[in-house]
């Protein structure tokens, strides 16, 4: 096995040249050699995550497999001044675990434990890197799930979760990763291991885990997550409504809303997502000549869900809807569900890349906001699908591309920012579930003003005053802005240029 | 320069930067929370409460914030402050979107305002504090809580987005007006709760629910506790979703809620079904049957007045407690003479005492709060013991960031005093 | 643009439809048991197109996850985008053997045996034998103690080889039973043939109670499957032009096999030898396929017992064929189906790869006999020879009850068996 290899990516001085080989020493001393990555085309493989526009390979990676190692690894960063960047599973896409230049890639993968249920108190005590729809597997004989439910929940982790504040389609009615987390323990940015919150939701004083949540890796890294556990609904129906287009579909779900109907999750798939979820493995039998469907779910108590697929007919026949189909049993509930959550990765049959939005709107806005994106799509002439959290206003317009083009990955940023910007003169924001990341850190000014990014750095200098953890996301970066072209965003490291 | 003297030429020098319209000397002798008050700040607007944060910064003028001052006595206790910066001016419901059911208020509205405003058109505010001046930068900054938590969950989970002047007098916004967003820091959960020590909130927005089609109200005397509690305890595993708030309530409190005298060891479960006319009708059905519960009628206001019991006592402790550890957590309280209201699908117990001996009615909540591993506020307190403890409990390791994040927010220490956990 | 590596290019044409969405990474054994990016579906498809791009070494890390990776083509069942994983797999291996970067001594042994003994019926035949007298004598494990580790554990899989007239060749018809339903060509295969014969025998008499008259044509060879596993495509597409040309003499209603192996390389034939192969593939079903596509008769008689049903990858991820084995036992009366945690997931056994990686293969075995173990089954039913010989091993090593069968024996028990 060889040693790092820093020179190459080493920038600013951010490693020290000759401190390379103890470093690694060091970590290998810590988890092991098996525990340790540190050839060139170990490190290549890590050099993105889902959000693939972009790439840096890191100096090392490591997998502890307990806290005390994690926090022994972020001391050795410490005293070796290196950056470090926690990774999950690496589903995320908008490069929260992407490697900065000389940094140690701290992979939780290999803490997969779940450390405790408690059926009594709803709650279960898991290591970070244990894989989202596991711990529900893992509970479901009790009447239990764990609500959070990302479209990658069949890969990514609870750890990547709570740095990203993931939600999914049942996000509508359950709320997000953030509502279903009562405590962390995390290594902190100096290497002490400190203990947020309390099992009962309640801790008394400031809400440190709310501040935690979401925070993208930035302000330490969670290595025992305290989760809270629902009961499985007694009842769930799940309705596919067929549409003539997606803004008729948009429409309906915000008279649902306004109506005052919650259902558990509204997600709308379009024509030509449609076409690729049904060409895959995930194919549901979605009608193929439909302009968009909507698959609308209730659940809760079994006497007042009648009423409710009533009324959601009532709406959908008011939309133009051609038809209504429920789910027969839980063979085909689970197929709509499939179709939904493969349809992302189903992209790749559309073009070699994808570049996934997400941003939210005011529900009301949908359909003028789903209307200018196409707009710009057509006029950037690119390939435009979507596939949203349509109850949340929660947009996914993904386009396919391919990025050996240059010409056209320069019209799918460009086309990017103006969507971007679309959807806050709407009045929404740039990002609902995604995070900021790399990906939209220099469209953050879209959204706040200078003096707002200066609070957030309060909170995060509280926490990480050097700024070595997950350094380079979530905050704009000083070299650059929301206008600079492609290429200064970092987007020279694509390969083919 | 003494320090004394300085304080006064800068209260004064604070008052003549904002002007009449804004500041005001207030007379001699005037208190708020214990402390002595010269300066009165009453801002109009967002820019205003800017400019009064500058310049108590600049002149490095601590004041105490307040809303609808029904909370006053939440947090350790205050240290010396020139004067009270209320929000009750910044007033009035921004915006109201009635189609998303998403709403933008001022910091000083007050929840009743809000609350009513929305029912009308068929939404609902996720937020029963008790006071009936309670505003709705108040309830945030204290993370106000009712009986309807059982349903609501806190208020936190509805709280989309808000304005917040940080105390060097920056206007900052953090989150939006959607339901669901993950652009840059949560800070609004870090700020709900703070006591308003790191900023001042000037607006937010709100998520609301949709109202339901129909509220029934429904009270059960049991002659014991032991009944009482086996029953209230096991709501939630009986799965009634229309339940949107249950309280159990027990000593002094009970008989106000009309738990017969006599009855000394009884107690009164109080229940509010709510939702679509099917499901509240079968559990409502369901709790005559089990327990001979009455339904109330709604002028009776039985939940307002369990929110004013459950903001009463001269001594009052909340411990948040896990439903399998709510059981062995009360009867002790009971002993000790406290009057108990539970929550028990919210986890929540408040102990109250109007005339139990200081010293030792603490002791109890201490170690009852240790014995359930309970997280324990402390949140009414005679003055004279207020100072000995920190209300939150020990911070622990978490001191030095607690300090951290008030020393970056704060420096200059001007927002609540003393106020925070581990702040002291 | 630069042009990617001219071997390597049908290769990165697959690369092409990955998103890099990571929907693989749980399917992945050999990830959930190093927690490694490297080791995943998702990894190897990245250093594949870092290979073509020119980014990566060809002969360095890949070609070390190209052959730690069980091809059990789980992944492919969880891929959204249909990334044709295997295949890519297997060029992959055959580029890396082509440029020479795979020399161990284990793999040169491994693809000499391959080449010179299982490509040949009657050198098979020979070695099969005379490890069945070595068996019986007691030999063998006299002669475990003096061989290199990996030839160790290969006789340690080996189940008890079929005395001689056991092992005698299967009738080359056999007539339907009943009312004639259709008339189907068996392919017989190579170790399945020798040391599976009983299993052969059972499935001939299946079909045959089904209705079916069965043909065994002469001159039939090896598929393919573990040359091309192992790298050797070249030698692959001989035998499945060989096959092709066997099979083709005759029209028949399916050509039926009992080896998930064999099978999906068989339909992969197509894909080996366009156009020629494509008439084989387009006929080749799995006998609980095809029975529970035709529709089962009845079994008389009864199997009382409690029985796991495991998935051979080859059948679920490779011919994507899940429900139907199971339904097929669900009609055997006395039958009780027990599920269990992960039947989906590969058992370790990949063709050669618990000898040419035993650690991950051990690993990997592991994982599955919790499972299997923790459902408590008197039978534990797979259809694959691989995986019998692994799952075998497994039971052995863990002491447990259960015996290791084939669906069709039991299909073939509860014909036979008097209700």
């Amino acid at each position: 096995m060889s040693t790092p290899d820093p020179s190459p990516h080493a920038a600013e001085g951010s490693l020290p040249g000759s401190g390379g080989d103890a470093l690694a020493a060091r970590l290998r001393a810590i988890v092991g050699s098996d525990g340790l990555l540190v050839r060139d085309d170990e490190l290549f493989v890590y050099e993105c995550d889902g959000l693939t526009l972009e790439a840096c390979r890191p100096t090392a990676v490591v997998l502890p497999e307990t806290t005390a190692q994690v926090a022994a690894v972020v001391r050795a960063c410490r005293a070796a001044g290196v950056p470090f960047v926690p990774r999950g599973a690496g589903t995320g896409l908008s490069g929260g675990a992407h490697p900065v230049p000389g940094s140690v890639v701290i992979e939780c993968s290999r803490m997969k434990k779940i450390l405790a249920v408690d059926a009594e108190n709803r709650t279960a005590v898991v290591q970070p890197g244990v894989v989202n729809a596991d711990l529900s597997d893992a509970i479901q004989h009790l009447g239990l799930f764990y609500a959070p439910d990302p479209s990658s929940q069949l890969a990514c982790t609870i750890g990547g979760n709570v740095a990203e504040n993931s939600g999914g389609p049942h996000t509508l009615k359950y709320g997000a990763t953030t509502d279903h987390v009562l405590a962390v323990e995390v290594v902190m940015p100096d290497g002490e291991i400190l203990r947020l919150g309390s099992p009962t939701g309640a801790a008394s004083g400031l809400d440190l885990v709310g501040a935690f949540v979401g925070s993208e890796g930035t302000l330490g890294i969670a290595t025992e997550v305290t989760v809270r556990l629902t009961a499985l609904p007694e009842a769930i129906e799940t309705l596919l409504v067929i549409f003539p287009d997606v803004v008729t579909a948009c429409r309906a779900v915000g008279e649902v809303i306004g109506t005052g109907l919650v259902p558990a999750a509204m997600e709308i798939l379009d024509q030509r997502t449609i076409a690729a979820v049904e060409d895959s493995v995930y194919a549901a039998g979605l009608p193929r000549d439909a302009g968009a469907v909507l698959i609308c779910e209730l659940d809760g108590a079994a006497v007042s869900l009648d009423p409710q697929v009533e009324r959601i007919r009532e709406i959908a026949r008011a939309n133009q809807a051609s038809d209504v189909r429920v789910a027969e049993d839980e063979t085909q509930r689970a197929q709509f569900w499939k179709a939904r959550k493969g349809a992302f990765g189903a992209m790749g049959r559309l073009a070699p890349d994808l570049y996934v939005h997400d941003a939210v709107v005011p529900r009301a806005k949908l359909p003028e906001v789903i209307a200018q994106v196409c707009e710009i799509a057509d006029r950037h002439r690119l390939r435009l699908s979507n596939v949203f959290h349509a109850g949340d206003g929660n947009l996914h317009p993904n386009i396919s591309f391919d990025r050996r083009d240059e010409d056209e990955l320069g019209r799918v940023i460009q086309a990017g920012g103006e969507i971007l910007a679309a959807c806050v003169a709407a009045g929404g924001v740039i990002t609902g579930e995604h995070g900021v990341g790399v990906e939209k850190r220099d469209y953050l000014p879209l959204v706040f003003s200078e003096a707002d990014l200066d609070a957030m750095r309060r909170l995060r200098a509280a926490f990480d005053p050097d700024l070595v953890c997950n350094p380079g996301k979530a905050f704009p970066t000083t070299r650059f802005c929301a206008e600079s072209n492609p290429k200064a965003r970092g987007y020279d490291q694509v390969p083919f240029e | 320069m003494s320090e004394a003297s300085g304080a006064v030429h800068s209260v004064q020098a604070v008052q003549q930067e904002l002007g009449a319209d804004v500041a005001s000397m207030q007379a001699p002798g005037q208190e708020l929370a214990g402390q002595r008050i010269e300066l009165s700040l009453r801002p109009r607007d967002g820019a205003e409460l800017a400019s009064c944060l500058r310049a108590l910064s600049e002149h490095e003028q601590p004041v105490v914030v307040t809303g609808g001052c029904t909370r006053m006595g939440l947090g350790n206790r205050l240290g010396d402050v020139a004067g009270v910066l209320s929000t009750e001016r910044l007033s009035g419901i921004v915006e109201f979107d009635e189609q998303d059911g998403v709403l933008q208020a001022m910091a000083g509205t007050r929840v009743s305002e809000v609350a009513a405003a929305v029912v009308a058109r068929g939404w609902e505010l996720p937020v029963d504090p008790p006071g009936g001046t309670t505003t709705i930068g108040g309830a945030i900054a204290t993370a106000a809580t009712g009986p309807r938590r059982h349903h609501y969950g806190p208020l936190r989970r509805s709280i989309l987005g808000l304005d917040v002047v940080l105390a060097s007098g920056e206007r900052t916004r953090c989150g939006g007006r959607v339901v669901k967003n993950v652009t840059g820091y949560d800070l609004a959960k870090l700020y709900a709760g703070s006591l308003g020590t790191l900023g001042v909130i000037e607006s937010a927005w709100l998520r609301l629910r949709p109202a339901p089609e129909e509220t029934r109200t429904l009270v059960a005397v049991f002659a014991s506790d032991a009944s009482g509690r086996a029953f209230a305890l096991g709501l939630e595993a009986a799965r009634r979703d229309s339940v949107r708030a249950a309280a159990l309530v027990s000593g002094a409190p009970a008989a106000e809620l009309g738990a017969p005298t006599g009855h000394a060891a009884g107690c009164v479960l109080v229940v509010e079904c709510a939702g679509d006319p099917g499901s509240v009708a079968r559990d409502a059905d369901w709790l005559v049957a089990e327990t001979g519960a009455r339904a109330v009628p709604e002028e009776a206001r039985l939940l307002g007045r369990l929110r004013e019991l459950q903001g009463s006592g001269r001594l009052r402790a909340r411990l948040a407690v896990l439903p399998s550890k709510l059981s062995r957590t009360l009867t002790p309280l009971a002993d000790a003479g406290f009057g108990v209201i539970v929550y028990p699908g919210a986890g929540f117990v408040y102990a109250v005492a109007e005339d139990v001996e200081n010293a030792e009615a603490l002791a109890t909540v201490d170690a009852v709060a240790s014995d359930v591993c309970a997280d324990l506020l402390i949140e009414a307190i005679p003055d004279e013991a207020r100072g000995a403890r920190d209300v939150f409990g020990d911070p622990g390791a978490a001191a030095p960031l607690l300090r951290s994040l008030k020393e970056r927010f704060d420096p200059h220490r001007i927002l609540n005093p003393g106020r925070g956990q581990g702040f002291r | 643009m630069k042009e990617p590596i001219k071997e390597l290019a049908s290769v990165y044409q697959g690369t092409l439809d990955c998103v890099h969405c990571g929907l693989c990474l749980t399917s992945c054994p050999t990830y959930l048991a190093t927690g490694r990016e490297t080791s995943s579906p998702r990894g190897r498809v990245y250093l594949m197109r870092g290979a073509a791009e020119g980014r990566v070494e060809l002969t360095g890390l890949l070609a070390e996850e190209a052959h730690l990776c069980l091809g059990c083509r789980a992944c492919e069942t969880a891929c959204p985008a249909g990334v044709p994983y295997g295949a890519m797999l297997e060029e992959t291996r055959a580029v890396l053997q082509a440029s020479g970067a795979r020399t161990s001594m284990a793999a040169r042994l491994e693809r000499g045996l391959l080449r010179n003994v299982v490509a040949h019926k009657n050198r098979l035949r020979a070695v099969v034998g005379l490890l069945g007298f070595a068996q019986r004598l007691g030999l063998d494990r006299l002669a475990a103690r003096l061989l290199p580790a990996s030839l160790r554990d290969a006789l340690a899989l080996m189940p008890r080889v079929p005395s001689g007239p056991d092992r005698a060749p299967l009738p080359e018809t056999t007539p339907a039973q009943g009312e004639r339903r259709g008339r189907v060509a068996f392919f017989t295969g190579c170790l399945m043939s020798e040391v599976f014969a009983p299993v052969q025998q059972a499935t001939v008499r299946v079909l045959a109670a089904n209705g079916f008259e069965v043909v065994v044509p002469a001159g039939q060879g090896c598929c393919g499957a573990l040359h091309a596993h192992a790298g050797d495509l070249e030698h692959a597409r001989g035998l499945a032009r060989h096959n092709a040309a066997v099979f083709g003499r005759d029209d028949f209603d399916a050509i039926l096999l009992d080896s998930a192996g064999c099978g999906a390389a068989m339909r992969e034939a197509g894909h080996w030898i366009p156009g020629e192969g494509d008439a084989m593939a387009s006929k080749v079903r799995d006998v609980c396929e095809f029975l529970d596509a035709v529709g089962l008769r009845t079994p008389t008689g009864r199997y009382d017992a409690r029985v796991c049903y495991d998935d051979p990858c080859h059948l679920v991820h490779g011919q994507g064929v899940e429900a139907a084995p199971r339904r097929l036992l669900r009609q055997v009366p006395g039958l009780e189906l027990v599920a269990h945690a992960n039947p989906t997931r590969c058992c370790g056994a990949a063709g050669t790869y618990n000898l040419t990686q035993p650690e991950m293969s051990a690993i990997v075995l592991a994982d599955k006999m919790d499972a299997l173990c923790a459902a408590d089954p008197e039978v534990i039913a797979t259809g694959n020879p691989g995986c019998m010989m692994q799952l075998a091993k497994g039971v052995a090593g863990r002491g447990a009850r259960a015996r290791v069968v084939h669906p069709v024996e039991i299909l073939d028990a509860a014909y036979r068996t008097p209700a």
